[in-house]
């Protein structure tokens, strides 16, 4: 079989983080990662819901979310009434490796989570229970260290790769100084931190030693390396970096503020190893799964929950690639760790299977890449390998990866509690079912989510991510009688702080369209948590859909205080902004929140429209470009471009925009809209007299609405003449072109023709009220003269 | 082929009502007889005990071939997608439903019953879902409409399933009687 020229390297880092490795590549400290950098591509890897390392590796593995590839958590059934950790067995789907054996590439895989049992496949093997020396809670001795079943394919290599396992015993006090330089200061019987980080020093000099005897050893086109050690490591002591977290001792700190550091520097080295083993013509990725919180950001304590430690997970990972063919010190945006297994395939020109839910990456090539497609690997009928072992490793070697999940806190204790055997079952299937909820939940499919979520939900054990999840989803399909059931089964029990509740319920009143309610809710719940970052950032975006700008405003800026990166905040108030029509400072607040975070296409869309709003045009057309790109068939953004390209006499750019506008508009519409008055009443009576056909008027304006609770309510609606009150005007969606009846009367005329439909006396005044019909009103011109996809008269 | 009939429909629907109407024609029905008849389901359930495990095994699905089987959702999802099937599909009101086995089972749901009917409601997407996406044939029998407008809905069922009863020799299965959990309103 003939090798490829071109081979790949992926290598990758459990929960690495720029925000580390940028400051080391800066001083100096990261050169292997930093000569990636500079001669490839460089980007931000976008993580999944739930951040949990098994589900997330094999997402990157197969280019599919959990709920298609049937990993969903650190554990699974063993089959006989026990749990395991999880292993192959519980991937329903091809990885890579199988898709590369079919197609006669051959892989080494070492160390990928999960990957026990070891697959049949066109390489080598070794999985992730290669480096674990762990029985139950004891360490095996060396001299009885051997190796679990189904870890290494072929048998061959057995001998010779368990030969070059570290054991912690052999990590050294000189090898840990590095890390912890102050190490002697330490009683080590007490002190137990020394040898964890013995512990994940083995583990990763394991992992490296396997790959590379097979890099130099054994022929291939694919090596893929997964290291859990950095992960680890940051749980272990990112609390420990600077600066000093409250609650960490000066001597504490002052003993471990380097370890992470050195954890980083330690990759970096086994990385640099690796370069030097490959040849020019080698494309090489380093990826992460999430990224670490190592600032302001980090949570003061870890909940005691199965996954707690995951707050600490940030939702950047990261993604470095160089190689043939790849373009040179450039920044790459919007990549999921689901383009893993798509980008890799258009390496190898392989065509993407159509049921995966990532893309590839084709910003990374210099040239324009063809990209070809298969509806799916499955149905492809070729040898892919299949698991070595028809059951999982030995008990031995299950109760030792179980225990490394129980040591991280990411499972419970089956002696936790008293729990029996059977009940431990129930516990990790029923947080199993939960991830796989979130799993559905965060890629929008909220009923799937829901019907689980339904299910494991129990109101003897009342469990508090399981109640505010029903709620959201609840919310999310508009079920908002199952949402108030909820929160009133919630409100009986202590699980969820009063603050909370009232999230929860804005949320709902947001739904049931009574903001107001919603806000005070809200303001209720920041009174109790004024640091809570999240309920500032709802509490300000609703404030700004109701154009309560300047208190949206305090709002933003308050999140900014606390967070002065947060790229939601500047985008808040570049909304604020666009909304008083200073388009100028919108600019530059939402340039703020790109400069932040860059795949945020709302972000770029209200720029453009900021940018077409301050007439300059140029960049309007070329940001509005940007959102074309980042997102599918906005009918609202080809109006833009279209709109933009003929004020700017772009005849060719006008023609190709309009002719995609004419296919994705719906139909024109004709909207009659005002305050309520008498003469908006009359002139609607009038034109039904006339035989005209009004949605949403039959006899009086207040009462018959559209229902605009529903997102998409236009699209029922069959008559071209729609009654649409003045400020349910921005519910119009941009599939129809409109003409905007504004019939328009002196305020104060509105305000005594509403007094009197409720039966006041004909010189009554509300001043509240005139208050508010002069906002309404205001608010509907602003909108009006913003949109692209409208012509308005006033009568 | 020979078609396998099956009855489905939320738990308290009418799906032992509709047994009953099959047992009137000239379709075997599979059951066992195990759950045995009760105050709930006084002419008994009809129901086959292989069908609780039909989610890791539905090779009795078999020997269910010609037969009439009950299955209720969303257990109708596991069905062996290789045989054919004609399936007749039993709707209550879902308030009516949720009170019925509140009343069976004993106990005030009241304070989850959002809970349930969404439950149920997304059985029945998922199940009519699957029907549509692997063109199995169904119909939807109302149980009030069978009650109030029995010869209508029996001569559908009868065209449905090309039986060669006539809608009379069915209709005494219908027991108005029997429409005893009905809401007092």
């Amino acid at each position: 079989m003939t090798l490829k020229k071109n081979k790949v390297v992926v290598v990758g880092w459990d929960s690495a983080d720029w925000k580390i490795i940028d400051k080391l590549m800066a001083n100096g400290l990261m050169p292997a990662i930093k000569s990636i950098v500079d001669n490839g591509v460089k980007g931000k890897l976008a993580t999944l819901d739930p951040p949990l390392s098994p589900m997330l590796w094999t997402s990157m593995a197969t280019g599919k979310r959990p709920f298609d590839h049937g990993v969903l958590g650190f554990v699974e059934p063993d089959g006989n009434g026990g749990i395991r950790s999880v292993s192959s067995h519980s991937r329903k789907v091809k990885a890579i490796w199988n898709i590369f054996t079919m197609e006669g590439i051959k892989s080494n895989i070492v160390g990928w989570w999960p990957s026990n049992p070891v697959e049949s496949i066109n390489g080598c093997m070794v999985s992730n229970l290669f480096q674990q020396e762990k029985m139950g809670g004891e360490v095996i001795e060396l001299e009885n260290w051997t190796m679990p079943e189904g870890t290494i394919y072929p048998e061959r290599l057995k001998e010779r790769l368990s030969e070059l396992r570290v054991h912690p015993h052999e990590i050294t006090g000189n090898l840990v100084m590095p890390f912890v330089p102050q190490a002697l200061k330490l009683d080590k019987k007490k002190d137990k931190r020394l040898t964890v980080i013995s512990r994940l020093l083995a583990h990763a000099t394991s992992i490296h030693a396997a790959a590379t005897e097979l890099i130099e050893t054994e022929p291939w086109d694919f090596t893929a390396v997964y290291h859990d050690a950095m992960d680890h490591f940051s749980h272990g002591f990112m609390k420990f970096h600077p600066p000093q977290m409250k609650g960490i001792t000066d001597e504490d700190f002052e003993i471990f503020k380097d370890v992470v550091i050195g954890a980083y520097i330690y990759h970096d080295m086994m990385l640099d190893r690796i370069l030097k083993m490959i040849d020019e013509d080698t494309t090489v990725m380093v990826i992460s799964d999430h990224g670490f919180h190592s600032d302001h950001l980090r949570p003061t304590h870890v909940p005691q929950i199965p996954s707690g430690p995951a707050i600490e997970h940030a939702p950047y990972g990261i993604i470095a690639i160089k190689g043939p063919g790849i373009k040179k010190g450039e920044r790459i945006y919007g990549a999921s760790v689901l383009d893993i297994t798509p980008t890799l395939l258009s390496l190898y020109d392989l065509p993407i299977g159509r049921d995966m839910a990532g893309k590839p990456l084709i910003d990374i090539y210099e040239a324009e890449k063809k990209i070809n497609y298969i509806d799916s690997w499955e149905n492809v009928d070729k040898d892919g390998g299949s698991l070595v072992v028809e059951a999982q490793a030995s008990n031995e070697a299950n109760e030792s990866a179980l225990q490394q999940l129980i040591d991280l806190g990411y499972i419970d204790d089956i002696n936790k509690d008293g729990k029996d055997a059977n009940q431990y079952l129930k516990d990790n299937i029923k947080e199993n079912n939960f991830y796989l909820s979130k799993s559905y939940s965060s890629a929008g499919k909220y009923e799937e989510a829901l019907e689980i979520l339904l299910e494991i939900e129990s109101r003897e054990v009342p469990d508090f991510r399981i109640l505010i999840e029903i709620v959201n989803c609840a919310v999310k399909t508009k079920r908002f009688k199952l949402a108030e059931e909820y929160l009133s089964f919630i409100r009986t029990t202590n699980v969820i702080s009063k603050s909370y509740i009232d999230v929860l319920e804005s949320k709902v009143q947001i739904g049931l369209n009574n903001p107001d309610k919603a806000v005070a809710l809200l303001k209720s719940a920041l009174n109790e948590n004024p640091d809570a970052i999240e309920i500032l950032l709802d509490l300000g975006r609703l404030l700004n859909t109701i154009r309560y700008s300047s208190e949206a405003e305090s709002c933003f800026k308050k999140i900014i205080e606390k967070d002065p990166d947060n790229p939601h905040a500047y985008h808040g108030i570049g909304l604020v902004k666009l909304h008083e029509e200073k388009y100028e400072e919108a600019i530059d607040y939402f340039l703020d929140a790109i400069d932040r975070l860059y795949y945020n296409p709302l972000a770029h869309f209200n720029l453009g429209e900021a940018f077409a709003l301050a007439k300059m045009y140029p960049e309007a057309i070329q940001t509005f470009e940007v959102v074309q790109t980042m997102t599918q068939n906005i009918p609202k953004v080809f109006r833009w471009l279209a709109d933009l390209c003929e004020i700017t006499e772009n005849q060719e750019k006008f023609e190709f925009y309009s002719k995609i506008v004419k296919n994705l508009t719906r139909g024109h519409k004709k909207i009659i809209t005002g305050l309520p008055s008498e003469k908006l009443q009359k002139y609607l009576e009038k034109s039904i007299e006339n035989g005209v056909s009004i949605s949403g008027f039959k006899t009086s304006i207040f009462k018959d609405q559209i229902n605009v609770g529903d997102k998409d309510w236009m699209k029922e609606i069959e008559s071209e003449t729609i009654y649409v009150p003045l400020n349910l005007l921005p519910s119009l969606n941009a599939f129809n072109s409109y003409e905007i009846i504004l019939v328009q009367e002196n305020i104060e005329e509105s305000m005594k023709f509403i007094l009197k439909s409720k039966r006041f006396k004909n010189d009554s005044v509300d001043l509240s009220l005139l208050e508010d019909l002069k906002k309404q009103e205001r608010i509907a011109l602003i909108w009006i003269n913003q949109q692209p996809n409208l012509d308005y008269r006033i009568i | 082929m020979e078609n396998v009939i099956i009855v489905t429909g939320l738990p308290r629907s009418g799906t032992s009502l509709m047994m009953q109407i099959m047992e009137r024609t000239s379709i075997p029905i599979l059951s066992d007889g195990l759950r045995e008849k009760d105050i709930n389901n006084p002419e008994g359930y009809y129901e086959l005990e292989a069908v609780k495990g039909i989610v890791k095994d539905n090779s009795f699905l078999a020997e269910a071939k010609g037969k009439v089987l009950k299955i209720v959702t969303p257990l109708p999802l596991f069905l062996d997608k290789n045989l054919n099937y004609r399936v007749l599909f039993m709707r209550r009101d879902l308030e009516e439903i949720l009170r019925s086995q509140e009343k069976m089972l004993g106990k005030d749901q009241s304070s989850e019953r959002e809970k349930f009917k969404t439950i149920y409601e997304l059985h029945l997407k998922k199940t009519y879902a699957f029907f549509e996406q692997n063109s199995i044939p169904f119909i939807d029998v109302w149980y009030k409409e069978l009650i109030a407008n029995t010869e209508q809905e029996l001569n559908r069922i009868i065209d449905f399933l090309q039986l060669d009863s006539n809608w009379e020799e069915l209709a005494n299965a219908v027991h108005p009687e029997l429409y005893r959990n009905k809401i007092d309103k």
